[in-house]
């Protein structure tokens, strides 16, 4: 019996679609099957992402309407993982053509069949996030360390909680530890007292993470990536929680001014 | 030196002012946060509203147009804040019985035994009264 976890975050740009794809890639390499589905309907991107789009027949709202034999059909096989699938959302259909308990069902469906499915879902709150948590078992709420991104995701933490999703996890995403250090960004704890859910991880910010989806790689194939090593983390953390969780750390520059600047405290005062 | 600052970033950041905006984010946020938090149960303040003034005129006969009843932040921490003008405390009689109730079990005991004291005293009184006029 398969698992769901719907990742989410109410704002968008956070980084959901990025985080499915390494969650779902990294779950893959660790030998278990899994399914990705993109439930933005209207705004596919989980296919680029993974550099699978020019591969797609059948979409989410095909498999839901029945306009293929069984979901398998849909199924897209990723190229470097033999255990990782999508299911594309369609491009050209409205928000309103799957309905939460068409979601449910197919869930369902799929937990016979996989050991992950992971949905990857639109940002806001409207119809497209009810179709998104109704088959859902468990929850990944993705955010940033920024004040808008906070606040939303704690009015989805919220929504969760009222559906009656009871494991609910956190990561945030685009840390810049040098600039907690100086006192100019969120930080981990400030994050987790706001928002009081368990923190499944942290993510620093990482240029290489574009370099990624430009050629439709996750990013935790990139040995050099500390995202991609954040990710790695994460994995290890969802297959068993007693993994501690890595932190990012500030690069050497950021280090370095640190200690300029406070020797320019010291001599100041 | 100031102009300096200002010309090369590297300077700026590495000598300029210490700008902290944490604090600032965390703080406004966690006021944000009280208001959103209650629009989600629209009806929260009316609910409790009606079932505190059920509790308190079991008590009290409170004024209950000018009463208040917010959800306020207070050092960052929520705060229920109530203001419930009394028009009058209940009559014994419509009190709960509970409430009417000794504190301390000693302290009855001593009441009850200064009461005996007076009333045997009072008995005394009476008796020595009945028999002078005998």
């Amino acid at each position: 019996m398969g698992k769901v976890i719907v990742v989410t975050s109410g704002k968008g740009g956070v980084g959901k679609t990025t985080a499915t794809a390494n969650i779902g890639a990294g779950l893959a390499s660790q030998g278990h099957s899994v399914v990705l589905i993109d439930t933005d309907i209207g705004l596919r991107n989980l296919d680029l992402v993974l550099g699978l789009e020019n591969r797609i027949v059948f979409d989410l709202v095909d498999v839901v309407e029945g306009k293929c034999r069984s979901f398998r059909q849909a199924l897209i096989k990723d190229k470097r993982f033999e255990n990782l699938h999508i299911l594309a959302s369609a491009q050209s259909r409205e928000k309103d053509a799957v309905k939460p308990a068409q979601m449910k069902k197919l869930c369902t469906e799929l937990k016979d069949a996989f050991d992950y499915i992971i949905l990857d879902c639109p940002a806001g709150i409207e119809m497209g996030f009810k179709n998104a948590i109704a088959g859902a078992d468990e929850a990944i709420v993705v955010t940033n360390p920024e004040v808008s991104a906070v606040r939303d995701a704690d009015r989805i933490v919220g929504l969760l909680e009222a559906a009656e999703i009871d494991t609910i996890r956190l990561i945030l995403n685009r840390v810049k530890p040098g600039l907690i250090q100086r006192g100019q960004m969120l930080s981990v704890e400030d994050v987790q007292d706001i928002l009081s859910i368990e923190l499944l991880g942290q993510v620093p910010e990482d240029e290489r993470i574009v370099h990624s989806s430009n050629k439709g790689e996750p990013a935790i194939l990139d040995g050099k990536s500390r995202a991609g090593m954040a990710y790695r983390n994460i994995v290890a953390r969802i297959l068993d929680p007693a993994v501690p969780m890595v932190s990012p750390q500030a690069s050497i520059w950021a280090k370095l001014r640190r200690v300029f600047t406070a020797d320019l405290g010291a001599q100041v005062g | 030196m100031n102009s300096l600052l200002m010309k090369v970033p590297i300077f700026y950041r590495l000598f300029g002012p210490k700008e902290d905006s944490r604090n600032a984010a965390r703080e406004r946020l966690k006021t944000a946060l009280v208001g959103d938090r209650q629009t989600v149960a629209p009806q929260l303040m009316t609910c409790l509203q009606k079932d505190i003034e059920e509790c308190t005129a079991k008590y009290l006969r409170a004024d209950k147009e000018s009463a208040i009843y917010k959800i306020v932040d207070k050092d960052g921490k929520m705060t229920l804040k109530m203001e419930i003008p009394i028009l009058r405390i209940n009559r014994q009689k419509d009190l709960p019985e509970e409430a009417l109730r000794e504190e301390r079990e000693e302290e009855s005991i001593e009441l009850k035994l200064h009461g005996t004291k007076l009333r045997r005293r009072r008995k005394k009184k009476k008796a020595d009264h009945e028999s002078q006029e005998d």
